[in-house]
């Protein structure tokens, strides 16, 4: 099966004997607490059926002023097809977490503006491979062992201590800056506009602030690098991207180097290049002024009080948005679709329990790297996110 | 014996980051140096305060946190304290206090209290 415990979203998961194998422990958890604090379908508090659940959600969204729809990181694409179409029939918002997580780098390689690769070409071909403000020993446990530094490829097959050369950027010693031994780099950042800076200058053979000289010459010396780019890096930039955009394609005319976003929820991907097939944006967008905009993301539209009804799909906003957003759900009527009695699905006015995307339905999700992957679950239920979202969208 | 540490308050750095332990705890992770500094032992209860917003934490010790203060999980109670102008990183307070770290429930009813 696959494992849609991250972005990674790893295709050699068995199950053998009621044994998970091959998963990290992240994926172990997510693949086998499925069963645990399910979600009920629950109107103003009260349990009901299926089928009074989504009457009434019909019923609120059909009476919004100003919708929105948001989350959908966790479901099928299929299912964020059908959330695209409902809130273009609502006339509203639509907006997923990576309008706060790694929006920016995943649209510039949708419209061409960086240079990308897969994670499969990284695994073959690539030598200096910089973890930038990300900590995948957490967050994306078998990207290294699976895509990156310890597998061997085509044309790196000496090991990863002399065909790999490991660079780590981060604000503290992380368990994966910790493995940057031999062949290896860890760089402490303080101001990472001033690392950018450092890296253009080491390449162009000028003296850098940081201490980035040597891997300068080992990008030069291969003919694939690779950045992997967490959150960390994105916060670092503190919205200068546009610098850092500039910089990768700077570097490239001294030595190839492609940037893959890292470390997010499993269909993000998935649902930022849904948006873009269907209305030219990856998130933040809105039906009515058809457009994307920073003030329509689901945070700014809280915020603002811009919105009052939110379709809530597969995340949890309570628990997973600062506090002075979250505390702003309370002002709005909620309708949510989660497989988990999550903090939001329990206060909200609407909750329907729906099916894990990749263990309990199938369908299709892009990887961090853009690769599509059909999703094999270990069990049909009826009731999943697509059958929900076409039910509401017939309703409307 | 009396502890010193416990009348004290450190100004503290802290790292929000995906975590794949306790993230359903209020758990701060210190970096060994910093706590001994700071008075702290594993599971000692600490108040992390950062502007008006003060939470409990159990602390725990790891190598990998920062080295001038601690790394809390990436959960309800780290998003309590901090906004997006500060999402990855912050500066806080941390001072040992009695009692047990702060539940879930007792954030989403300050949430629910701003009704
Ligand atoms: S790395 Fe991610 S996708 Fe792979 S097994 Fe672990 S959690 Fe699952």
């Amino acid at each position: 099966m696959i494992c849609t415990g991250c972005s990674c979203l790893c295709e050699d998961i068995e199950i053998q004997d009621s044994k998970i194998l091959n998963a990290c422990e992240k994926g172990y958890k997510h693949i086998s607490r499925f069963k645990e604090s399910k979600a009920k379908n629950r109107v103003y508090g009260k349990e009901v059926d299926l089928d009074k659940a989504i009457e009434s959600a019909v019923e609120i969204l059909k009476s919004a002023k100003s919708p929105a729809i948001y989350g959908l990181d966790t479901t099928t694409v299929e299912a964020q097809r059908i959330a695209v179409k409902i809130a273009e029939k609502l006339n509203g918002y639509i907006d997923d977490n990576s309008s706060f997580c790694l929006g920016e780098f995943v649209e510039a390689i949708l419209r061409k503006k960086i240079p990308s690769a897969t994670l499969d070409e990284v695994r073959d071909y690539a030598y200096v491979l910089v973890y930038w403000g990300t900590n995948p020993y957490h967050s994306i446990p078998r990207h290294m062992s699976k895509f990156t530094y310890y597998p061997r490829g085509k044309k790196r097959n000496r090991g990863y201590d002399e065909d790999r050369f490991l660079v780590v950027i981060d604000v503290r010693r992380s368990e994966t800056a910790k493995l940057a031994k031999k062949n290896a780099k860890f760089i402490k950042v303080e101001d990472d506009l001033e690392l950018v800076d450092s890296f253009e200058r080491a390449l162009e053979g000028k003296a850098p602030k940081y201490d980035v000289a040597e891997i300068a010459r080992e990008m030069k010396k291969a003919d694939f690098n690779a950045i992997f780019g967490g959150l960390g890096l994105k916060y670092g930039l503190r919205g200068n991207y546009e610098k850092f955009f500039s910089f990768l394609n700077k570097a490239n005319k001294f030595a190839p180097l492609y940037f893959i976003p890292a470390g997010f929820h499993s269909n993000m991907r998935g649902f930022n290049e849904t948006l873009f097939e269907e209305v030219g944006e990856v998130n933040k967008f809105s039906f009515i002024e058809k457009r994307s905009d920073p003030n329509f993301s689901f945070p700014e539209l809280l915020k603002n009080k811009k919105i009052d009804v939110a379709l809530i799909v597969g995340t949890d906003p309570m628990s997973s948005l600062p506090f002075d957003v979250s505390e702003k759900l309370y002002e709005i009527k909620k309708v949510v679709l989660d497989p988990r009695e999550t903090f939001t699905a329990k206060n909200a006015e609407v909750s329907i329990s729906s099916a894990f995307s990749g263990i309990e339905c199938g369908g299709e999700m892009v990887r961090s790297d853009g690769v599509r992957v059909k999703l094999e679950p270990i069990e049909k239920a009826e009731i999943d996110d697509v059958y929900i979202l076409r039910r509401i969208l017939e309703g409307l | 014996m009396m502890r010193i540490a416990k009348f004290l308050k450190f100004e503290a750095f802290f790292v929000v980051a995906r975590y794949s332990w306790e993230q359903e705890k209020a758990v701060v992770y210190l970096n060994p140096e910093f706590a001994k500094k700071a008075g702290i032992k594993s599971d000692d209860v600490v108040l992390i305060t950062k502007g008006e917003r003060s939470l409990k934490f159990r602390a725990k010790l790891l190598e990998t946190a920062p080295e001038n203060g601690g790394l809390i999980p990436n959960s309800i109670f780290a998003n309590y304290l901090l906004d997006f102008q500060n999402f990855k990183k912050f500066n806080a307070y941390v001072e040992i206090v009695e009692g047990e770290e702060s539940k879930a429930e007792e954030v989403i009813r300050r949430i629910t209290e701003k009704k």
